[in-house]
């Protein structure tokens, strides 16, 4: 009997830390997007107004806010600073091996990417057309991102519970 | 007194900041380059397309993929559209929004105080030029200076304490930049029988001082301040209202609103030294801008470099009334 009930609570546990899990990544999600266009504004007043050199205002934009998209930002600005690669090659790698750590999906990647090629490579003016283009393009991911989490959070939350005491029922 | 804070410039001392600019593959052929042409690199010449060639000992050279030098085009490297493209980003340092100033201009300078010039098409707009796209020329030249360059003609522009105002009249490549960065090192360190003075610098094309980030790359003296990239009048004027200087040094005077600017100087009490484009005073003289201003009387000494005996020859030096010679022969 208490053999039973303790294997019962191992997989209601497992099953509800599975729910949260899985809730986290739609709340993470969000949260990255809104963090990313937070630093690319930030980016586009250090371009403007500032003219600071590109891997100074990655890396310090980088350092001030942390995160998985501060982390982004050092990375590319460590890999400039060896004065090796391009911007879009430098960028682009520093996603790739962040790709796991973010949990950012296939099309959020897909415009950060193109937002690389053209990082750093044109005038002024056309900086911030590229910086403008990629916020609006984040906003709309950012939107799908909330009505998706409104949709699963709470129901992978329940799920993980839920799923875990039926599976307990079913196999003991 | 100047010696402690100098550091020795070697032969080779170009090589890194001018190397960061360059792609790693073409990075390893200009050292491979053999050491006797490398000492004496003039220029590095970038063309998409066409062959990596330098430029030393007063000739061209075609760079072969191993570093080795050949005169024969066919085997040396090309450079490609890659390439050319990755140039740029290094010249700028990847922000090249930060350097549109500069792209009009058709130059960035690098840190060491090298420059690099660039070709490619012209955008413009409203008769003006806007930017320069599909660059795919570059010319790195590789600066250096020569301390020492102004010996021989610091007795003719101080005498005791005094400076005069002096005019430096030379045809291009005769080391006229030259000669007045180290008259500005000269005059801010100070010499025996010289206390060093302040000294400011109008440096609108970044070539007296070759500042890198708003910061002197060539040895301009302790006591300079430098306005990098200013037009010449303005920025005449910012320093008399600002730093207090005893002399103000520029480079290629010429126009009309320079002569305003040096009235300024003038009534202030402050000491000019400039350069401008002439070969000789009878060309001067010509010219409606320098006549006007040789007639004026305001320049108490009017010196000429040549190439009689080598680049950097001080072939004449003129009083005021452009006629005494001061000068018994050219001397370098």
């Amino acid at each position: 009997m208490i053999g039973k009930l303790i294997n019962s609570s191992v997989i209601i546990v497992f099953s509800t830390l599975i729910g949260l899990e899985m809730a986290k990544r739609y709340v993470a999600r969000t949260k990255e997007l809104s963090a990313m266009q937070g630093a690319l504004s930030r980016l586009e007043t250090e371009i403007v107004h500032y003219a600071s050199r590109l891997p100074e205002a990655l890396n310090m934009i980088g350092q001030s806010i942390g995160g998985g998209t501060g982390k982004l930002f050092c990375l590319t600005a460590k890999s400039l600073n060896d004065k090796k690669c391009t911007v879009s090659e430098a960028w682009r790698s520093s996603l790739d091996n962040l790709k796991d750590e973010l949990h950012l999906q296939q099309e959020d990647l897909d415009i950060l990417r193109r937002f690389g090629d053209q990082l750093g490579s044109s005038d002024r003016e056309g900086q911030v057309k590229f910086i403008q283009l990629t916020l609006m393009q984040l906003r709309e991911e950012e939107k799908k991102a909330r009505a998706a989490r409104e949709k699963y959070e709470k129901m992978y939350r329940s799920l993980g519970l839920l799923g875990g005491i039926a599976l307990a029922i079913i196999l003991l | 007194m100047s010696a402690s804070y100098e550091i020795k410039e070697s032969a080779l001392s170009w090589q890194e900041p001018v190397l960061e600019a360059l792609p790693e593959h073409i990075r390893k052929m200009i050292k491979g380059i053999p050491k006797a042409l490398r000492q004496d690199l003039e220029e590095i010449r970038i063309r998409e397309n066409r062959p990596l060639m330098v430029h030393s000992h007063g000739r061209d050279y075609f760079v072969c993929k191993d570093g080795s030098i050949g005169s024969n085009y066919e085997i040396a490297y090309r450079v490609t559209a890659e390439d050319t493209r990755k140039i740029l980003q290094l010249i700028a340092d990847y922000s090249i929004y930060a350097f549109e100033e500069e792209i009009r201009n058709g130059y960035i300078t690098l840190r060491g105080g090298h420059r690099v010039g660039m070709a490619g098409k012209i955008v413009m707009e409203n008769g003006s030029i806007r930017t320069m796209k599909y660059i795919n020329s570059f010319n790195i030249r590789i600066s250096r200076e020569v301390i020492g360059a102004a010996d021989k003609i610091m007795p003719y522009i101080v005498s005791g304490r005094d400076i005069c105002h002096t005019l430096i009249l030379s045809p291009p490549q005769m080391g006229k930049t030259t000669l007045l960065r180290d008259i500005a090192r000269k005059l801010s360190d100070g010499f025996p029988g010289f206390r060093g003075i302040k000294v400011g610098i109008v440096d609108e094309r970044s070539e007296i001082a070759g500042c890198w980030q708003g910061i002197p790359q060539r040895r301009v003296g302790m006591r300079t301040d430098v306005l990098d990239s200013c037009p010449k009048a303005t920025g005449i004027m910012m320093m008399i209202r600002s730093m207090s200087p005893k002399v103000i040094i520029t480079d290629e005077i010429g126009r009309p609103e320079d002569a305003a600017a040096i009235q300024e100087t003038l009534n202030a009490g402050i000491r000019i030294i400039a350069s401008a484009h002439a070969a000789d005073i009878q060309d001067a003289l010509a010219r409606p801008f320098l006549s006007k201003l040789l007639e004026s009387k305001v320049f108490e000494r009017i010196a000429v470099l040549g190439d009689s005996l080598g680049v950097g020859t001080l072939e004449k030096v003129y009083d005021s009334d452009c006629t005494t010679q001061l000068l018994g022969q050219p001397i370098r």
